[in-house]
């Protein structure tokens, strides 16, 4: 580990998991991980925008990373945490959280670890995908943040799925 | 660094509120051109701004407000008569000095041609005798007032100078007031260096240093007095008139007696008090050697003191304070009252606690200070509400200058008539505010108020009327912007939304639901399209401000009488008093302001809705909205459910819903972009356990139960079709 941190051009990244895979997130981006807390839903709204949350004060929007991904809705474990993360949406700086299965480890990667997205192969929508980073045998999949939480292009369409139950409640 | 920048703000600050106060001078100046206390008031304005523009680096604003003053100064003196030229060009310069202090934030591009063109045309105004015997305007003002003050070219002046010895912590440069005085004239410059301590007791911040300057200058006493209007309050100045002959005298044939003078003086020096002893004993010697009259002195001296009094009158009652600490204050406040509804819910749960006994005790003796705390929370939160509320009559200053200046370029008379300046508003609701009801104004003088020939045709007086007023209605402020003009015709309305198909042809539509189709993007019934507005992008853009800042928006008119928008806006933005409610395992809050009554809905009452979402409340037919419905919440209602009655500016609507638990003051936190689209709520709050509400935008339910309901009647109209169709197949 500890030569990793050595080099230089080494740079940190916070990994979790989601549905049973490894991703990441930079580090930079990343504000503090809380415990999962109750999410006042907001009504009306597309299914991964699960809802709101009191930071010490502050109202701050929770999505379901699961959901925006394609994936099931994240179930609700004794694990599950809320990732704050600050990302600069149209100018203007807002935290946001993000639901995590479990938070892994903090791993210092290489450039040459990271290899840019496939095109086909990862059944994700290439702009979330920031690279595959190569780690202890296996791969992790650093996710875009700043475009996974950027505003959608077509709220309307979103905001129109029906069955609105959720998961968390 | 920043200290100095920090000044640079406080300037800026300033300028812009002085400008702000000469064009509110200015109109009335032009309504009153005999007024001589408007041309004082915006006299001593431009003087702040160049005094200060020169101390802080703004030189190029000090040296052309130095031209405007100069015409001004002959206005005072009744040489310039006051005329629309001339009030023209002083607006023109207002702009110009904004122009130039906006271009120093590094923003925009000052057009240094302009000033010069206004320059220009202020000489040109100037009597021929005065422009014409002397190149610059610092001559002429110079010249003009040496005539009247003191029938002399050049005079000669003792001024001794010690500033506070903080004088440096605030920013000022003694040697930057030097330089301006050496600037006016020759002067000898003495140095007084016995104040400096020894080197270990120095303190290198504060300046120990005072000056003896003697000027030989043409600028008058008051020139002079200003080159120390910032400093005066804490700084000792004294300033001494020689007449020119006497200086003659001591500098030639009796060198040491002007040095004499300035010991005796040093020595009854002390105080401020024996200082203007000190002063009378020169003016007794000049008496004395009969040079000055006793009259001179005495008129000096008082003029001296009357300026002192008018800077003690000046330093007003109140303080500036940073928008941002007040920002901070009111979060404070905001998590405070968080706080104390928290300990007010313990509160309350305790009475329904089990366990009586043991809380019985210490619940009583709390009740009675959570109750003060509560009172304390709530004057609190009002106190500190209302330090960020000011009169929205800044706001119609504006305005005027905008009717004046249009009502010219589109060649109409028209008056603005302003009420309930007065009224307060949350500063940051004013500012949001200022667009939109540009936007309206322009509207009216641009297609509402015709021009005095047609409005002659139609028998109206020539000049048109353009009324803003605001007013208090409850937790709301209501702004009214009328205008007696051609106002609109619904049925033109109506033909152009059914040009633009945004209605169909045999629609049905009241005449407010017809003039509120004007706010759709994209619709103007102007004819024509002007630079002015005419292209239907304005009222679309004022409803959403307006919307976004929790308001609402009218109108009313009558085709060729009058058209009135009437704009219904929160008094603040931060905090307001809910009625905490629930369905499901959700809080909501409602908008005290905007709930009418409660009441149950009855099984009897459920009984009559045959399944519909009406009901009678008190004689009249009301619509409902089930919340559980609308926002799909999962789970039974209970046996009993409750109504809020709700009225908005059209309409009352009963909200369904499944228990209503009382009075609650919310903080509003708006939501972040991602949710900022969700359809009926306009914001969250903390409750007092940690949770958070969301507080619910009645108007905006309100739509979306409609849009919802017509959508479930296409589904249901689809499937008949089909239905109808497939049977005849």
């Amino acid at each position: 580990m500890k030569s990793e941190e050595e080099n230089a051009n080494s740079h940190q990244y916070l990994t979790f998991n989601l549905g049973g895979e490894i991703f990441a997130f930079d580090i930079n981006s990343i504000r503090e991980v809380i415990d999962y807390a109750d999410i006042t839903r907001v009504p009306r709204l597309a299914d991964h925008l699960c809802g709101v949350i009191n930071l010490r004060g502050n109202v701050v929007s929770v999505m379901d990373l699961r959901l925006k991904l394609g994936m099931e809705a994240t179930l609700k474990t004794e694990e599950i945490c809320i990732v704050v993360v600050e990302i600069d949406l149209d100018g203007e700086m807002v935290q946001m959280g993000v639901l995590a299965d479990s938070v892994r480890e903090v791993i210092y990667l290489n450039p040459s670890d990271i290899e840019r997205p496939p095109r086909m192969g990862t059944k994700l929508h290439s702009k979330y995908i920031r690279g595959i980073g190569r780690y202890k045998d296996d791969y992790l999949i650093i996710l875009h943040i700043d475009r996974i939480l950027a505003l959608d292009d077509n709220p309307q369409a979103s905001g129109e799925t029906e069955g609105e139950s959720k998961k968390i409640d | 660094m920043s200290q100095q920048s920090k000044y640079v703000e406080t300037y800026r600050q300033e300028t812009e509120e002085l400008l702000e106060l000469i064009e509110e001078s200015i109109l009335d100046l032009e309504e009153n051109p005999e007024d001589m206390e408007c041309v004082n008031n915006i006299f001593r304005s431009m003087h702040t701004i160049k005094g200060s523009g020169a101390m802080f680096g703004f030189d190029d604003i000090a040296e052309f407000t130095h031209h405007i003053e100069t015409a001004l100064d002959l206005v005072r003196k009744t040489i310039l008569p006051v005329s629309n030229a001339l009030i023209d060009l002083i607006l023109a310069s207002k702009d110009q000095i904004k122009a130039m202090l906006d271009a120093s934030c590094g923003n925009t591009q000052v057009n240094a041609g302009t000033g010069d063109n206004i320059v220009a045309a202020l000489k040109e105004l100037m009597p021929e005798n005065i422009s014409g015997t002397s190149e610059e305007g610092q001559d002429e003002k110079d010249k003009d007032e040496e005539e009247t003050d003191h029938q002399h070219e050049d005079s000669t002046w003792r001024i001794r100078f010690t500033p506070e010895t903080e004088i440096m912590k605030n920013g000022m440069d003694p040697f930057m007031l030097i330089g301006e005085l050496v600037s006016m004239g020759d002067s000898e410059i003495c140095i007084q260096t016995e104040a400096v301590p020894c080197l270990d007791k120095l303190e290198p911040s504060l300046c120990y240093l005072s000056w003896d300057i003697t000027l030989t200058t043409e600028n008058s006493l008051d020139d002079i007095k200003d080159v120390f209007i910032f400093v005066e309050a804490g700084s000792r100045i004294e300033i001494n008139a020689i007449e020119d002959y006497a200086v003659k005298n001591v500098d030639e044939s009796l060198p040491k007696l002007g040095e004499i003078l300035v010991d005796r003086g040093d020595i009854s020096n002390d105080i401020v008090n024996e200082a203007l002893g000190g002063q009378k004993k020169i003016g007794d010697l000049l008496v004395e050697s009969g040079v000055l009259s006793r009259e001179k002195i005495d008129s000096a001296l008082s003029e001296q003191k009357a300026l002192t009094r008018r800077k003690k009158q000046a330093i007003a009652g109140s303080i500036r304070v940073g928008s941002e600490k007040l920002d901070t204050l009111i979060n404070l406040v905001g998590e405070l009252v968080i706080t104390q509804a928290h300990i007010s819910q313990i509160m309350g749960d305790g009475e329904h606690s089990e366990n009586e006994e043991d809380s019985e005790i210490s619940r009583s003796e709390f009740a009675t200070p959570v109750e003060s705390l509560e009172r304390l929370t709530r004057e609190l939160r009002d106190c500190a509400l209302n330090m960020r509320m000011i009169p929205i009559g800044t706001t119609f200053g504006r305005f005027r200058r905008l009717v004046r200046d249009l009502s010219a370029e589109l060649g109409k008379e028209i008056e603005m008539v302003t009420d309930g300046a007065e009224t307060e508003l949350d500063k940051t609701v004013i500012e949001r505010l200022n667009d939109p009801l540009v936007h309206l104004i322009r509207n009216s003088i641009d297609h509402g108020i015709q021009t005095p020939e047609q409005r002659m045709e139609k028998g109206k007086p020539r000049k048109g009327v353009i009324r803003l007023s605001a007013a208090h209605r409850g937790a709301n402020v209501v702004i009214i912007i009328e205008d007696d003009g051609s106002g609109i015709d619904p049925e033109s309305i109506r033909a152009k939304a059914i040009e633009r198909e945004l209605i169909q042809e045999d629609s049905v539509l009241s005449e407010e639901d017809l003039f509120a189709l004007v706010f759709l993007p994209g619709f103007s019934t102007a004819g024509r399209v002007t630079n002015i507005s005419g292209r239907g992008v304005g009222l679309d853009v004022v409803k959403r401000e307006i919307d976004s800042l929790g308001g609402s928006i009218h109108i009313l008119s009558e085709k060729d009488n009058f058209l009135k928008f009437s704009l219904s806006l929160p008094l603040t933005l931060a905090i307001i008093d809910g009625l905490l409610v629930k369905a499901g395992n959700n809080s909501f809050v409602l908008p005290l302001s905007q709930v009418e009554e409660c009441s149950e809905l009855t099984e009897d009452l459920i009984g009559k809705t045959h399944g519909r979402n009406i009901t009678l409340v008190r004689g009249k037919i009301i619509p409902l909205i089930r919340l559980r419905e609308i926002f799909n919440i999962p789970g039974d209602p209970p046996a009993l459910e409750h109504i809020a009655i709700v009225q908005t500016e059209t309409v009352k609507v009963g909200i369904v819903l499944d228990q209503i638990l009382g009075n609650i003051q919310t903080v509003i936190k708006s939501l972040d972009r991602h949710y900022r689209q969700a359809e009926g709520i306009s914001g969250a709050t903390i409750m007092g356990d940690g949770t958070v509400a969301l507080i619910l935008d009645v108007p905006g339910l309100i739509k979306c139960a409609g849009n919802e309901e017509n959508r479930q009647m296409e589904v249901v109209i689809g499937a008949n079709i089909s239905s109808f169709a497939s049977g005849y197949k």
